[in-house]
């Protein structure tokens, strides 16, 4: 028998062995199940705010439309609203069923299936900052409007505040969310680098 | 086995204690490990409704683990490699020695940790005692593939070892 058959045959046996070793400290099974149970009630409740919120925007929005908006701009601007809460609502769960179908694929390897999930998460995260982008700069011209009415008009009212302050907020968050998408766009490349190195056939 | 007869706990019940070795041969820190054995556990409850009876029970228990053992690494490469440098050190005694001692559990998951992450994985599944078309049912990879691939990494697994023995 050679040398690396005896290492191999203790190593074996001391992995056999280890199952005491490895109990003391590990957590429980039924830790394991509560915990699996906690992580599973969670997403659900963001699965379920996240729908509940998307839909509450969307009916806000189609109800102001149909409410009656007061200039061609504002009906533009809520229709862009509505077309991008929806497009990223509809590419949101294309791309997750997409990823779902592939992680049962039997004939393909891991590191494979693993490199499609991964792109298709980059083309999500490429998707959403386009639409964050294309938010950005549809607010951004109504910020820039209430200002200037702020600078040159008459002086500005109560509802020229509360649209400065929105779209203002608008601006800051759809920017964030821009620069947190650009983030994980990085990460995620580095995944699939890391993912392709991998690729042993 | 019919789907509706699987349930989680006893799923859990019967392969904890591989899923905490598989864990511990991708993560040295005690932390790690047991996050890496959360997301599995996960991963396995949500991935057991597909489950259909194609293939054996532990065939998908170590796919979907390995499946999570990657995507885990993946996100934390850069510093799992940090942690395999400064995890290296010296051994005063030969690796029989080393083997035969109380620590040599630990002592072959530090050598285990330092392969490239498919050997490690070829490895670890042979240890578990599964046969060549089962790692290839999980791996993905082709059976020739898988005893070339296991050959490469016992060699490397024993050079790995001469050289931390000074």
């Amino acid at each position: 028998m050679s040398e690396i058959d005896n290492i191999w045959d203790t190593m074996t046996e001391n992995w056999k062995l280890a199952d005491d070793y490895v109990c003391s400290g590990a957590p429980s099974e039924e830790r394991i199940t509560k915990e699996v149970k906690k992580n599973i009630l969670q997403i659900k409740l963001k699965m379920w705010v996240a729908v509940v919120a998307s839909l509450a925007l969307c009916v806000l929005i189609v109800s102001e439309i149909i409410s009656g908006l007061p200039s061609y701009a504002d009906i533009i601007l809520f229709s862009g609203f509505l077309i991008l809460a929806l497009a990223i609502g509809i590419y949101t769960l294309y791309i997750s069923v997409k990823s779902l179908s592939a992680a049962t694929v039997d004939n393909r390897s891991h590191v494979d299936t693993l490199i499609q999930q991964s792109e298709n998460e980059l083309k999500l995260i490429k998707f959403n900052s386009g639409a964050c982008i294309t938010a950005f700069l549809l607010t951004l011209p109504v910020f820039l409007l209430v200002i200037g009415v702020g600078i040159f008009g008459e002086g500005l009212q109560f509802k020229h505040y509360l649209v400065g302050s929105m779209t203002g907020f608008c601006c800051i968050f759809f920017g964030v969310l821009f620069k947190k998408a650009v983030h994980k766009k990085l990460t995620v490349q580095q995944r699939i680098a890391f993912l392709t190195s991998l690729n042993y056939k | 086995m019919p789907n509706n007869e699987l349930n989680f706990e006893s799923v859990i019940k019967k392969y904890r204690l591989s899923l905490i070795k598989i864990a511990a041969t991708f993560e040295a820190d005690v932390k790690l490990q047991q996050d890496l054995l959360q997301e599995m556990s996960l991963a396995i409850w949500q991935a057991l409704p597909r489950f259909q009876g194609k293939s054996s029970l532990h065939t998908f228990v170590y796919r979907v683990a390995y499946n999570q053992a990657l995507n885990h690494i993946s996100k934390y490469s850069s510093i799992h490699h940090q942690q395999i440098d400064d995890s290296f050190e010296c051994d005063k005694n030969t690796p029989e020695q080393q083997l035969q001692s109380d620590q040599s559990f630990q002592y072959m998951l530090n050598n285990i940790r330092l392969l490239p992450v498919v050997q490690r994985q070829l490895i670890a599944l042979s240890l578990e005692g599964i046969s060549y078309s089962d790692i290839s049912e999980i791996t993905g990879l082709t059976e020739g593939n898988v005893g070339v691939q296991l050959n490469r990494a016992k060699n490397k697994l024993k050079k790995l070892m001469e050289k931390r023995y000074v």
